[in-house]
């Protein structure tokens, strides 16, 4: 029998029975939508956090640590133990600077502390609440794009030594303490939201804001590191009596340029950015925080590179002078692994609506089965061998998965769709993001899901298949 | 099925000439639909040898046995069994398709079938609108898809009335003559002497009389 033909029988005997075949399709479909519409919201997750961390801005930097880094799920980012340690200080930071592809090299330096700023309220100097923000130094060449091409007011500073401590801070922060207006979406009653080229965010600039922070200070002096000392006679010491205790420190920097914090997708601390030597600075004033490195002056370099297609070059070059090295790219794909979980987990809910789909099509088969029993008979008469008859209705019960699984699909995507414009239009009137998107069907889902359901159909179709077969042509002439 | 064993047919032992009308007679249990369904393949005997058309039907596989139903065997029925879903061309199509034959040569054949039989203009008609003659006549063309060497005719004319018995009767004749062998079933004994070339009377599983030998057999085994 041809394959062809075979089809042509399947389907012709699924429209024979159209409410009982439409009835099991609709399970297979109600299965496979639901397994679309929930494995698309793990695609589209994924997608909108692997487009965001593959935005151009982060492609180029290479991160370098004093030891190697473990780049597994369960142990991501921290350092293998037993391996070399490596120093990282300016001259690490000039040594980088030289690699061919290198745009320029800077410690990592960024510190959590509390921005308040102190304002004149009828005559009366009032300080307002601090907000938890993280404190970047940062060399102008290395600000991203995503940063400074934002600013609503003021710019990113063009000189490394400026003289005097500045800041450029995010305007969400300057707002959450009652200074300058609201962004988009976020007025309270009352406000108006700016936009670019307002003049109250000019008003903010040469303003003062106060970074609070504590250090651990031992003996007036930042807290050194545990060194051990052993006596002559090789029995250990007391260590000699400390004083330690942390210390509250004030900074004061003038703002000079105010940003657009609003649009820039990552759930993590306001960024307030202050040129380098300014981190240094700061950095001065605490211990290393990193006993694993004791020579480093620092915990980290950030290396960035002139173009992304360097990126891999870079990183393989530093790797093999014995540093730790980190790229975006190892952050994504550690980001697939909790991705693929996350997308088995709904997959595999999702999945039980297909379970309940399998007894709805063995049911339909083994009731053609009792229907049609006469019919065997008569293409066992008529020549058809055993395999064919089963191969017939293995068919059929995989027309019933392949068509309720294309229904399925189509329906989940048509669903997902709706779902993504009406989660647009929310955040959109919200004052996010244009274009954003939860659900994304991919083609191998799409080609999995139809793949998945057809052989759960053929896993359905097979036992009434072997029986149709194995039945005897005899009795089954006889049959009503 | 069941417990008790029942021996359906006993010491036959019969040679059909290729090109007869070879009738089986007898009452209802008297063994020769299991005679039919033995040499039409659906059957096997738990003795004996069954050789059709230089081929050894006992003994042979279930695909082996489908294969010689395909391409040597042709079944008239009495309740003439045609695929109701399927128009009469595909229901004469029907032995070709398992005989893997080309679509465009399997309709041409079940189209000159059809006309054969006088049914030519009613192709694309389904079994449910056809009158039972007709519905017979599809199921004789159909018998013949595959060319078989022999037709196996049980009781084809047991659902129709005499006018229409007597059209399908002289189908079957004029196929005879045009060299087709035919094995037919029947209870009507008058029906046989009037068609077949040589007949036998079948009783609890035994021959009772051959038209070939005009002397009844002395029952076997007394």
């Amino acid at each position: 029998m041809r394959v062809a033909d075979m089809f042509r029988y399947s389907f012709g005997n699924l429209a024979r029975q159209k409410l009982r075949s439409f009835l099991t399709v609709f399970g297979v479909i109600v299965g496979t939508s639901a397994i679309t519409l929930m494995v698309s919201l793990g695609i589209g997750l994924q997608k909108q956090t692997v487009e965001f961390f593959n935005s151009v801005d982060f492609l180029t930097s290479v991160q370098v640590f004093p030891q190697k880094r473990n780049t597994s799920l369960m142990n991501f980012g921290r350092p293998i133990a037993g391996g070399a340690t490596m120093k990282l200080d300016d001259g690490t930071v000039e040594e980088f600077k030289k690699i061919p592809g290198v745009l320029t090299a800077y410690p990592t330096l960024d510190f959590g502390g509390n921005l308040t700023v102190e304002r004149t309220v009828d005559g009366k100097k009032k300080a307002t609440t601090g907000r938890f923000v993280q404190f970047v130094g940062i060399p102008q060449a290395a600000i991203m794009p995503m940063y400074r091409d934002k600013t609503l007011a003021g710019a990113f500073w063009t000189e490394e030594s400026p003289g005097e401590n500045i800041a450029v801070v995010p305007a969400d922060v300057l707002h959450d303490m009652g200074l300058g207006p609201p962004l988009p979406g976020h007025e309270k009653e009352g406000e108006t939201a700016a936009l670019k080229g307002d003049p109250r965010w000019k008003e903010l600039l040469g303003m003062e804001v106060k970074l609070q922070f504590s250090v651990v200070v031992q003996n007036g002096e930042p807290a050194p590191k545990e060194e051990e000392k052993e006596g002559e006679d090789g029995v250990k010491e007391d260590p000699p009596e400390k004083e330690i205790m942390t210390k509250r420190v004030t900074r004061r920097y003038r703002i000079v340029g105010v940003y657009d914090s609003a649009d820039i997708g990552l759930p993590m601390a306001p960024l307030v950015f202050i040129p380098l030597d300014q981190g240094k600075e700061i950095l001065k004033l605490r211990a290393p925080r990193s006993s694993a490195a004791p020579e480093s002056t620092y915990r980290s370099i950030t290396v960035k590179v002139k173009d992304a297609s360097l990126t891999d070059q870079v990183q393989r070059e530093i790797d093999g002078r014995g540093y730790g090295t980190m790229t975006i790219q190892d952050v994504v794909q550690v980001i697939g692994y909790v991705f693929i979980t996350l997308k088995a987990v709904l997959g595999a809910v999702a999945s039980i609506g297909l379970i309940v789909a399998f007894f709805g099509i063995a049911n339909t088969m083994i009731m053609a089965i009792l229907e049609r029993t006469r019919e065997i008979g008569v293409m066992k008469a008529l020549g058809a061998r055993n395999a064919e008859i089963r191969r017939m209705f293995v068919m059929e019960a995989a027309a019933i998965g392949g068509l309720g699984a294309l229904c399925g699909i189509a329906g989940g995507w048509a669903f997902g769709k709706g779902l993504n414009a009406l989660a647009a239009w929310f955040v959109e009137k919200r004052g996010g993001p244009e274009g954003v998107y939860l659900f994304v069907v991919s083609p191998w889902l799409a080609g999995g899901t139809l793949a998945f359901a057809v052989v759960v159909a053929v896993i359905a179709g097979l036992y009434p298949a072997w029986r149709a077969a194995r039945l005897d042509p005899v009795a089954a002439l006889r049959s009503l | 099925m069941g417990d008790t064993l029942v021996t359906a047919l006993d010491r036959l032992d019969l040679d059909i000439a290729r090109g007869a009308f070879f009738g089986v007679v007898g009452r209802s249990g008297s063994g020769k639909s299991t005679f039919l369904n033995l040499l039409g393949g659906l059957d096997t005997p738990t003795a004996g040898t069954i050789e059709v058309d230089g081929l050894k039907v006992t003994g042979a596989s279930q695909d082996s046995l489908a294969s010689y139903r395909r391409d040597k065997v042709g079944f008239i029925f009495q309740q003439f069994n045609l695929i109701q879903s399927q128009t009469a061309l595909q229901n004469v199509e029907m032995p070709l398709v398992f005989a893997n034959v080309a679509p465009a040569e399997r309709r041409k054949r079940a189209e000159e079938l059809l006309d054969r039989v006088g049914l030519g203009p009613r192709r694309k008609h389904r079994p449910v609108e056809l009158s039972g003659g007709e519905q017979q006549r599809v199921a004789i063309a159909r018998s013949l898809a595959n060319r078989p060497a022999i037709l196996l005719a049980d009781e084809p004319t047991g659902n129709l009335d005499s006018a229409t018995a007597a059209s399908v009767t002289e189908l079957l004749k004029q196929m005879n003559r045009d060299g087709q062998t035919i094995i037919l079933v029947t209870h009507d004994r008058p029906m046989a002497e009037a068609v077949c070339s040589r007949f036998i009377e079948l009783k609890d599983g035994r021959v009772l009389s051959d038209s070939a030998t005009p002397t009844p057999q002395p029952a076997a085994g007394a």
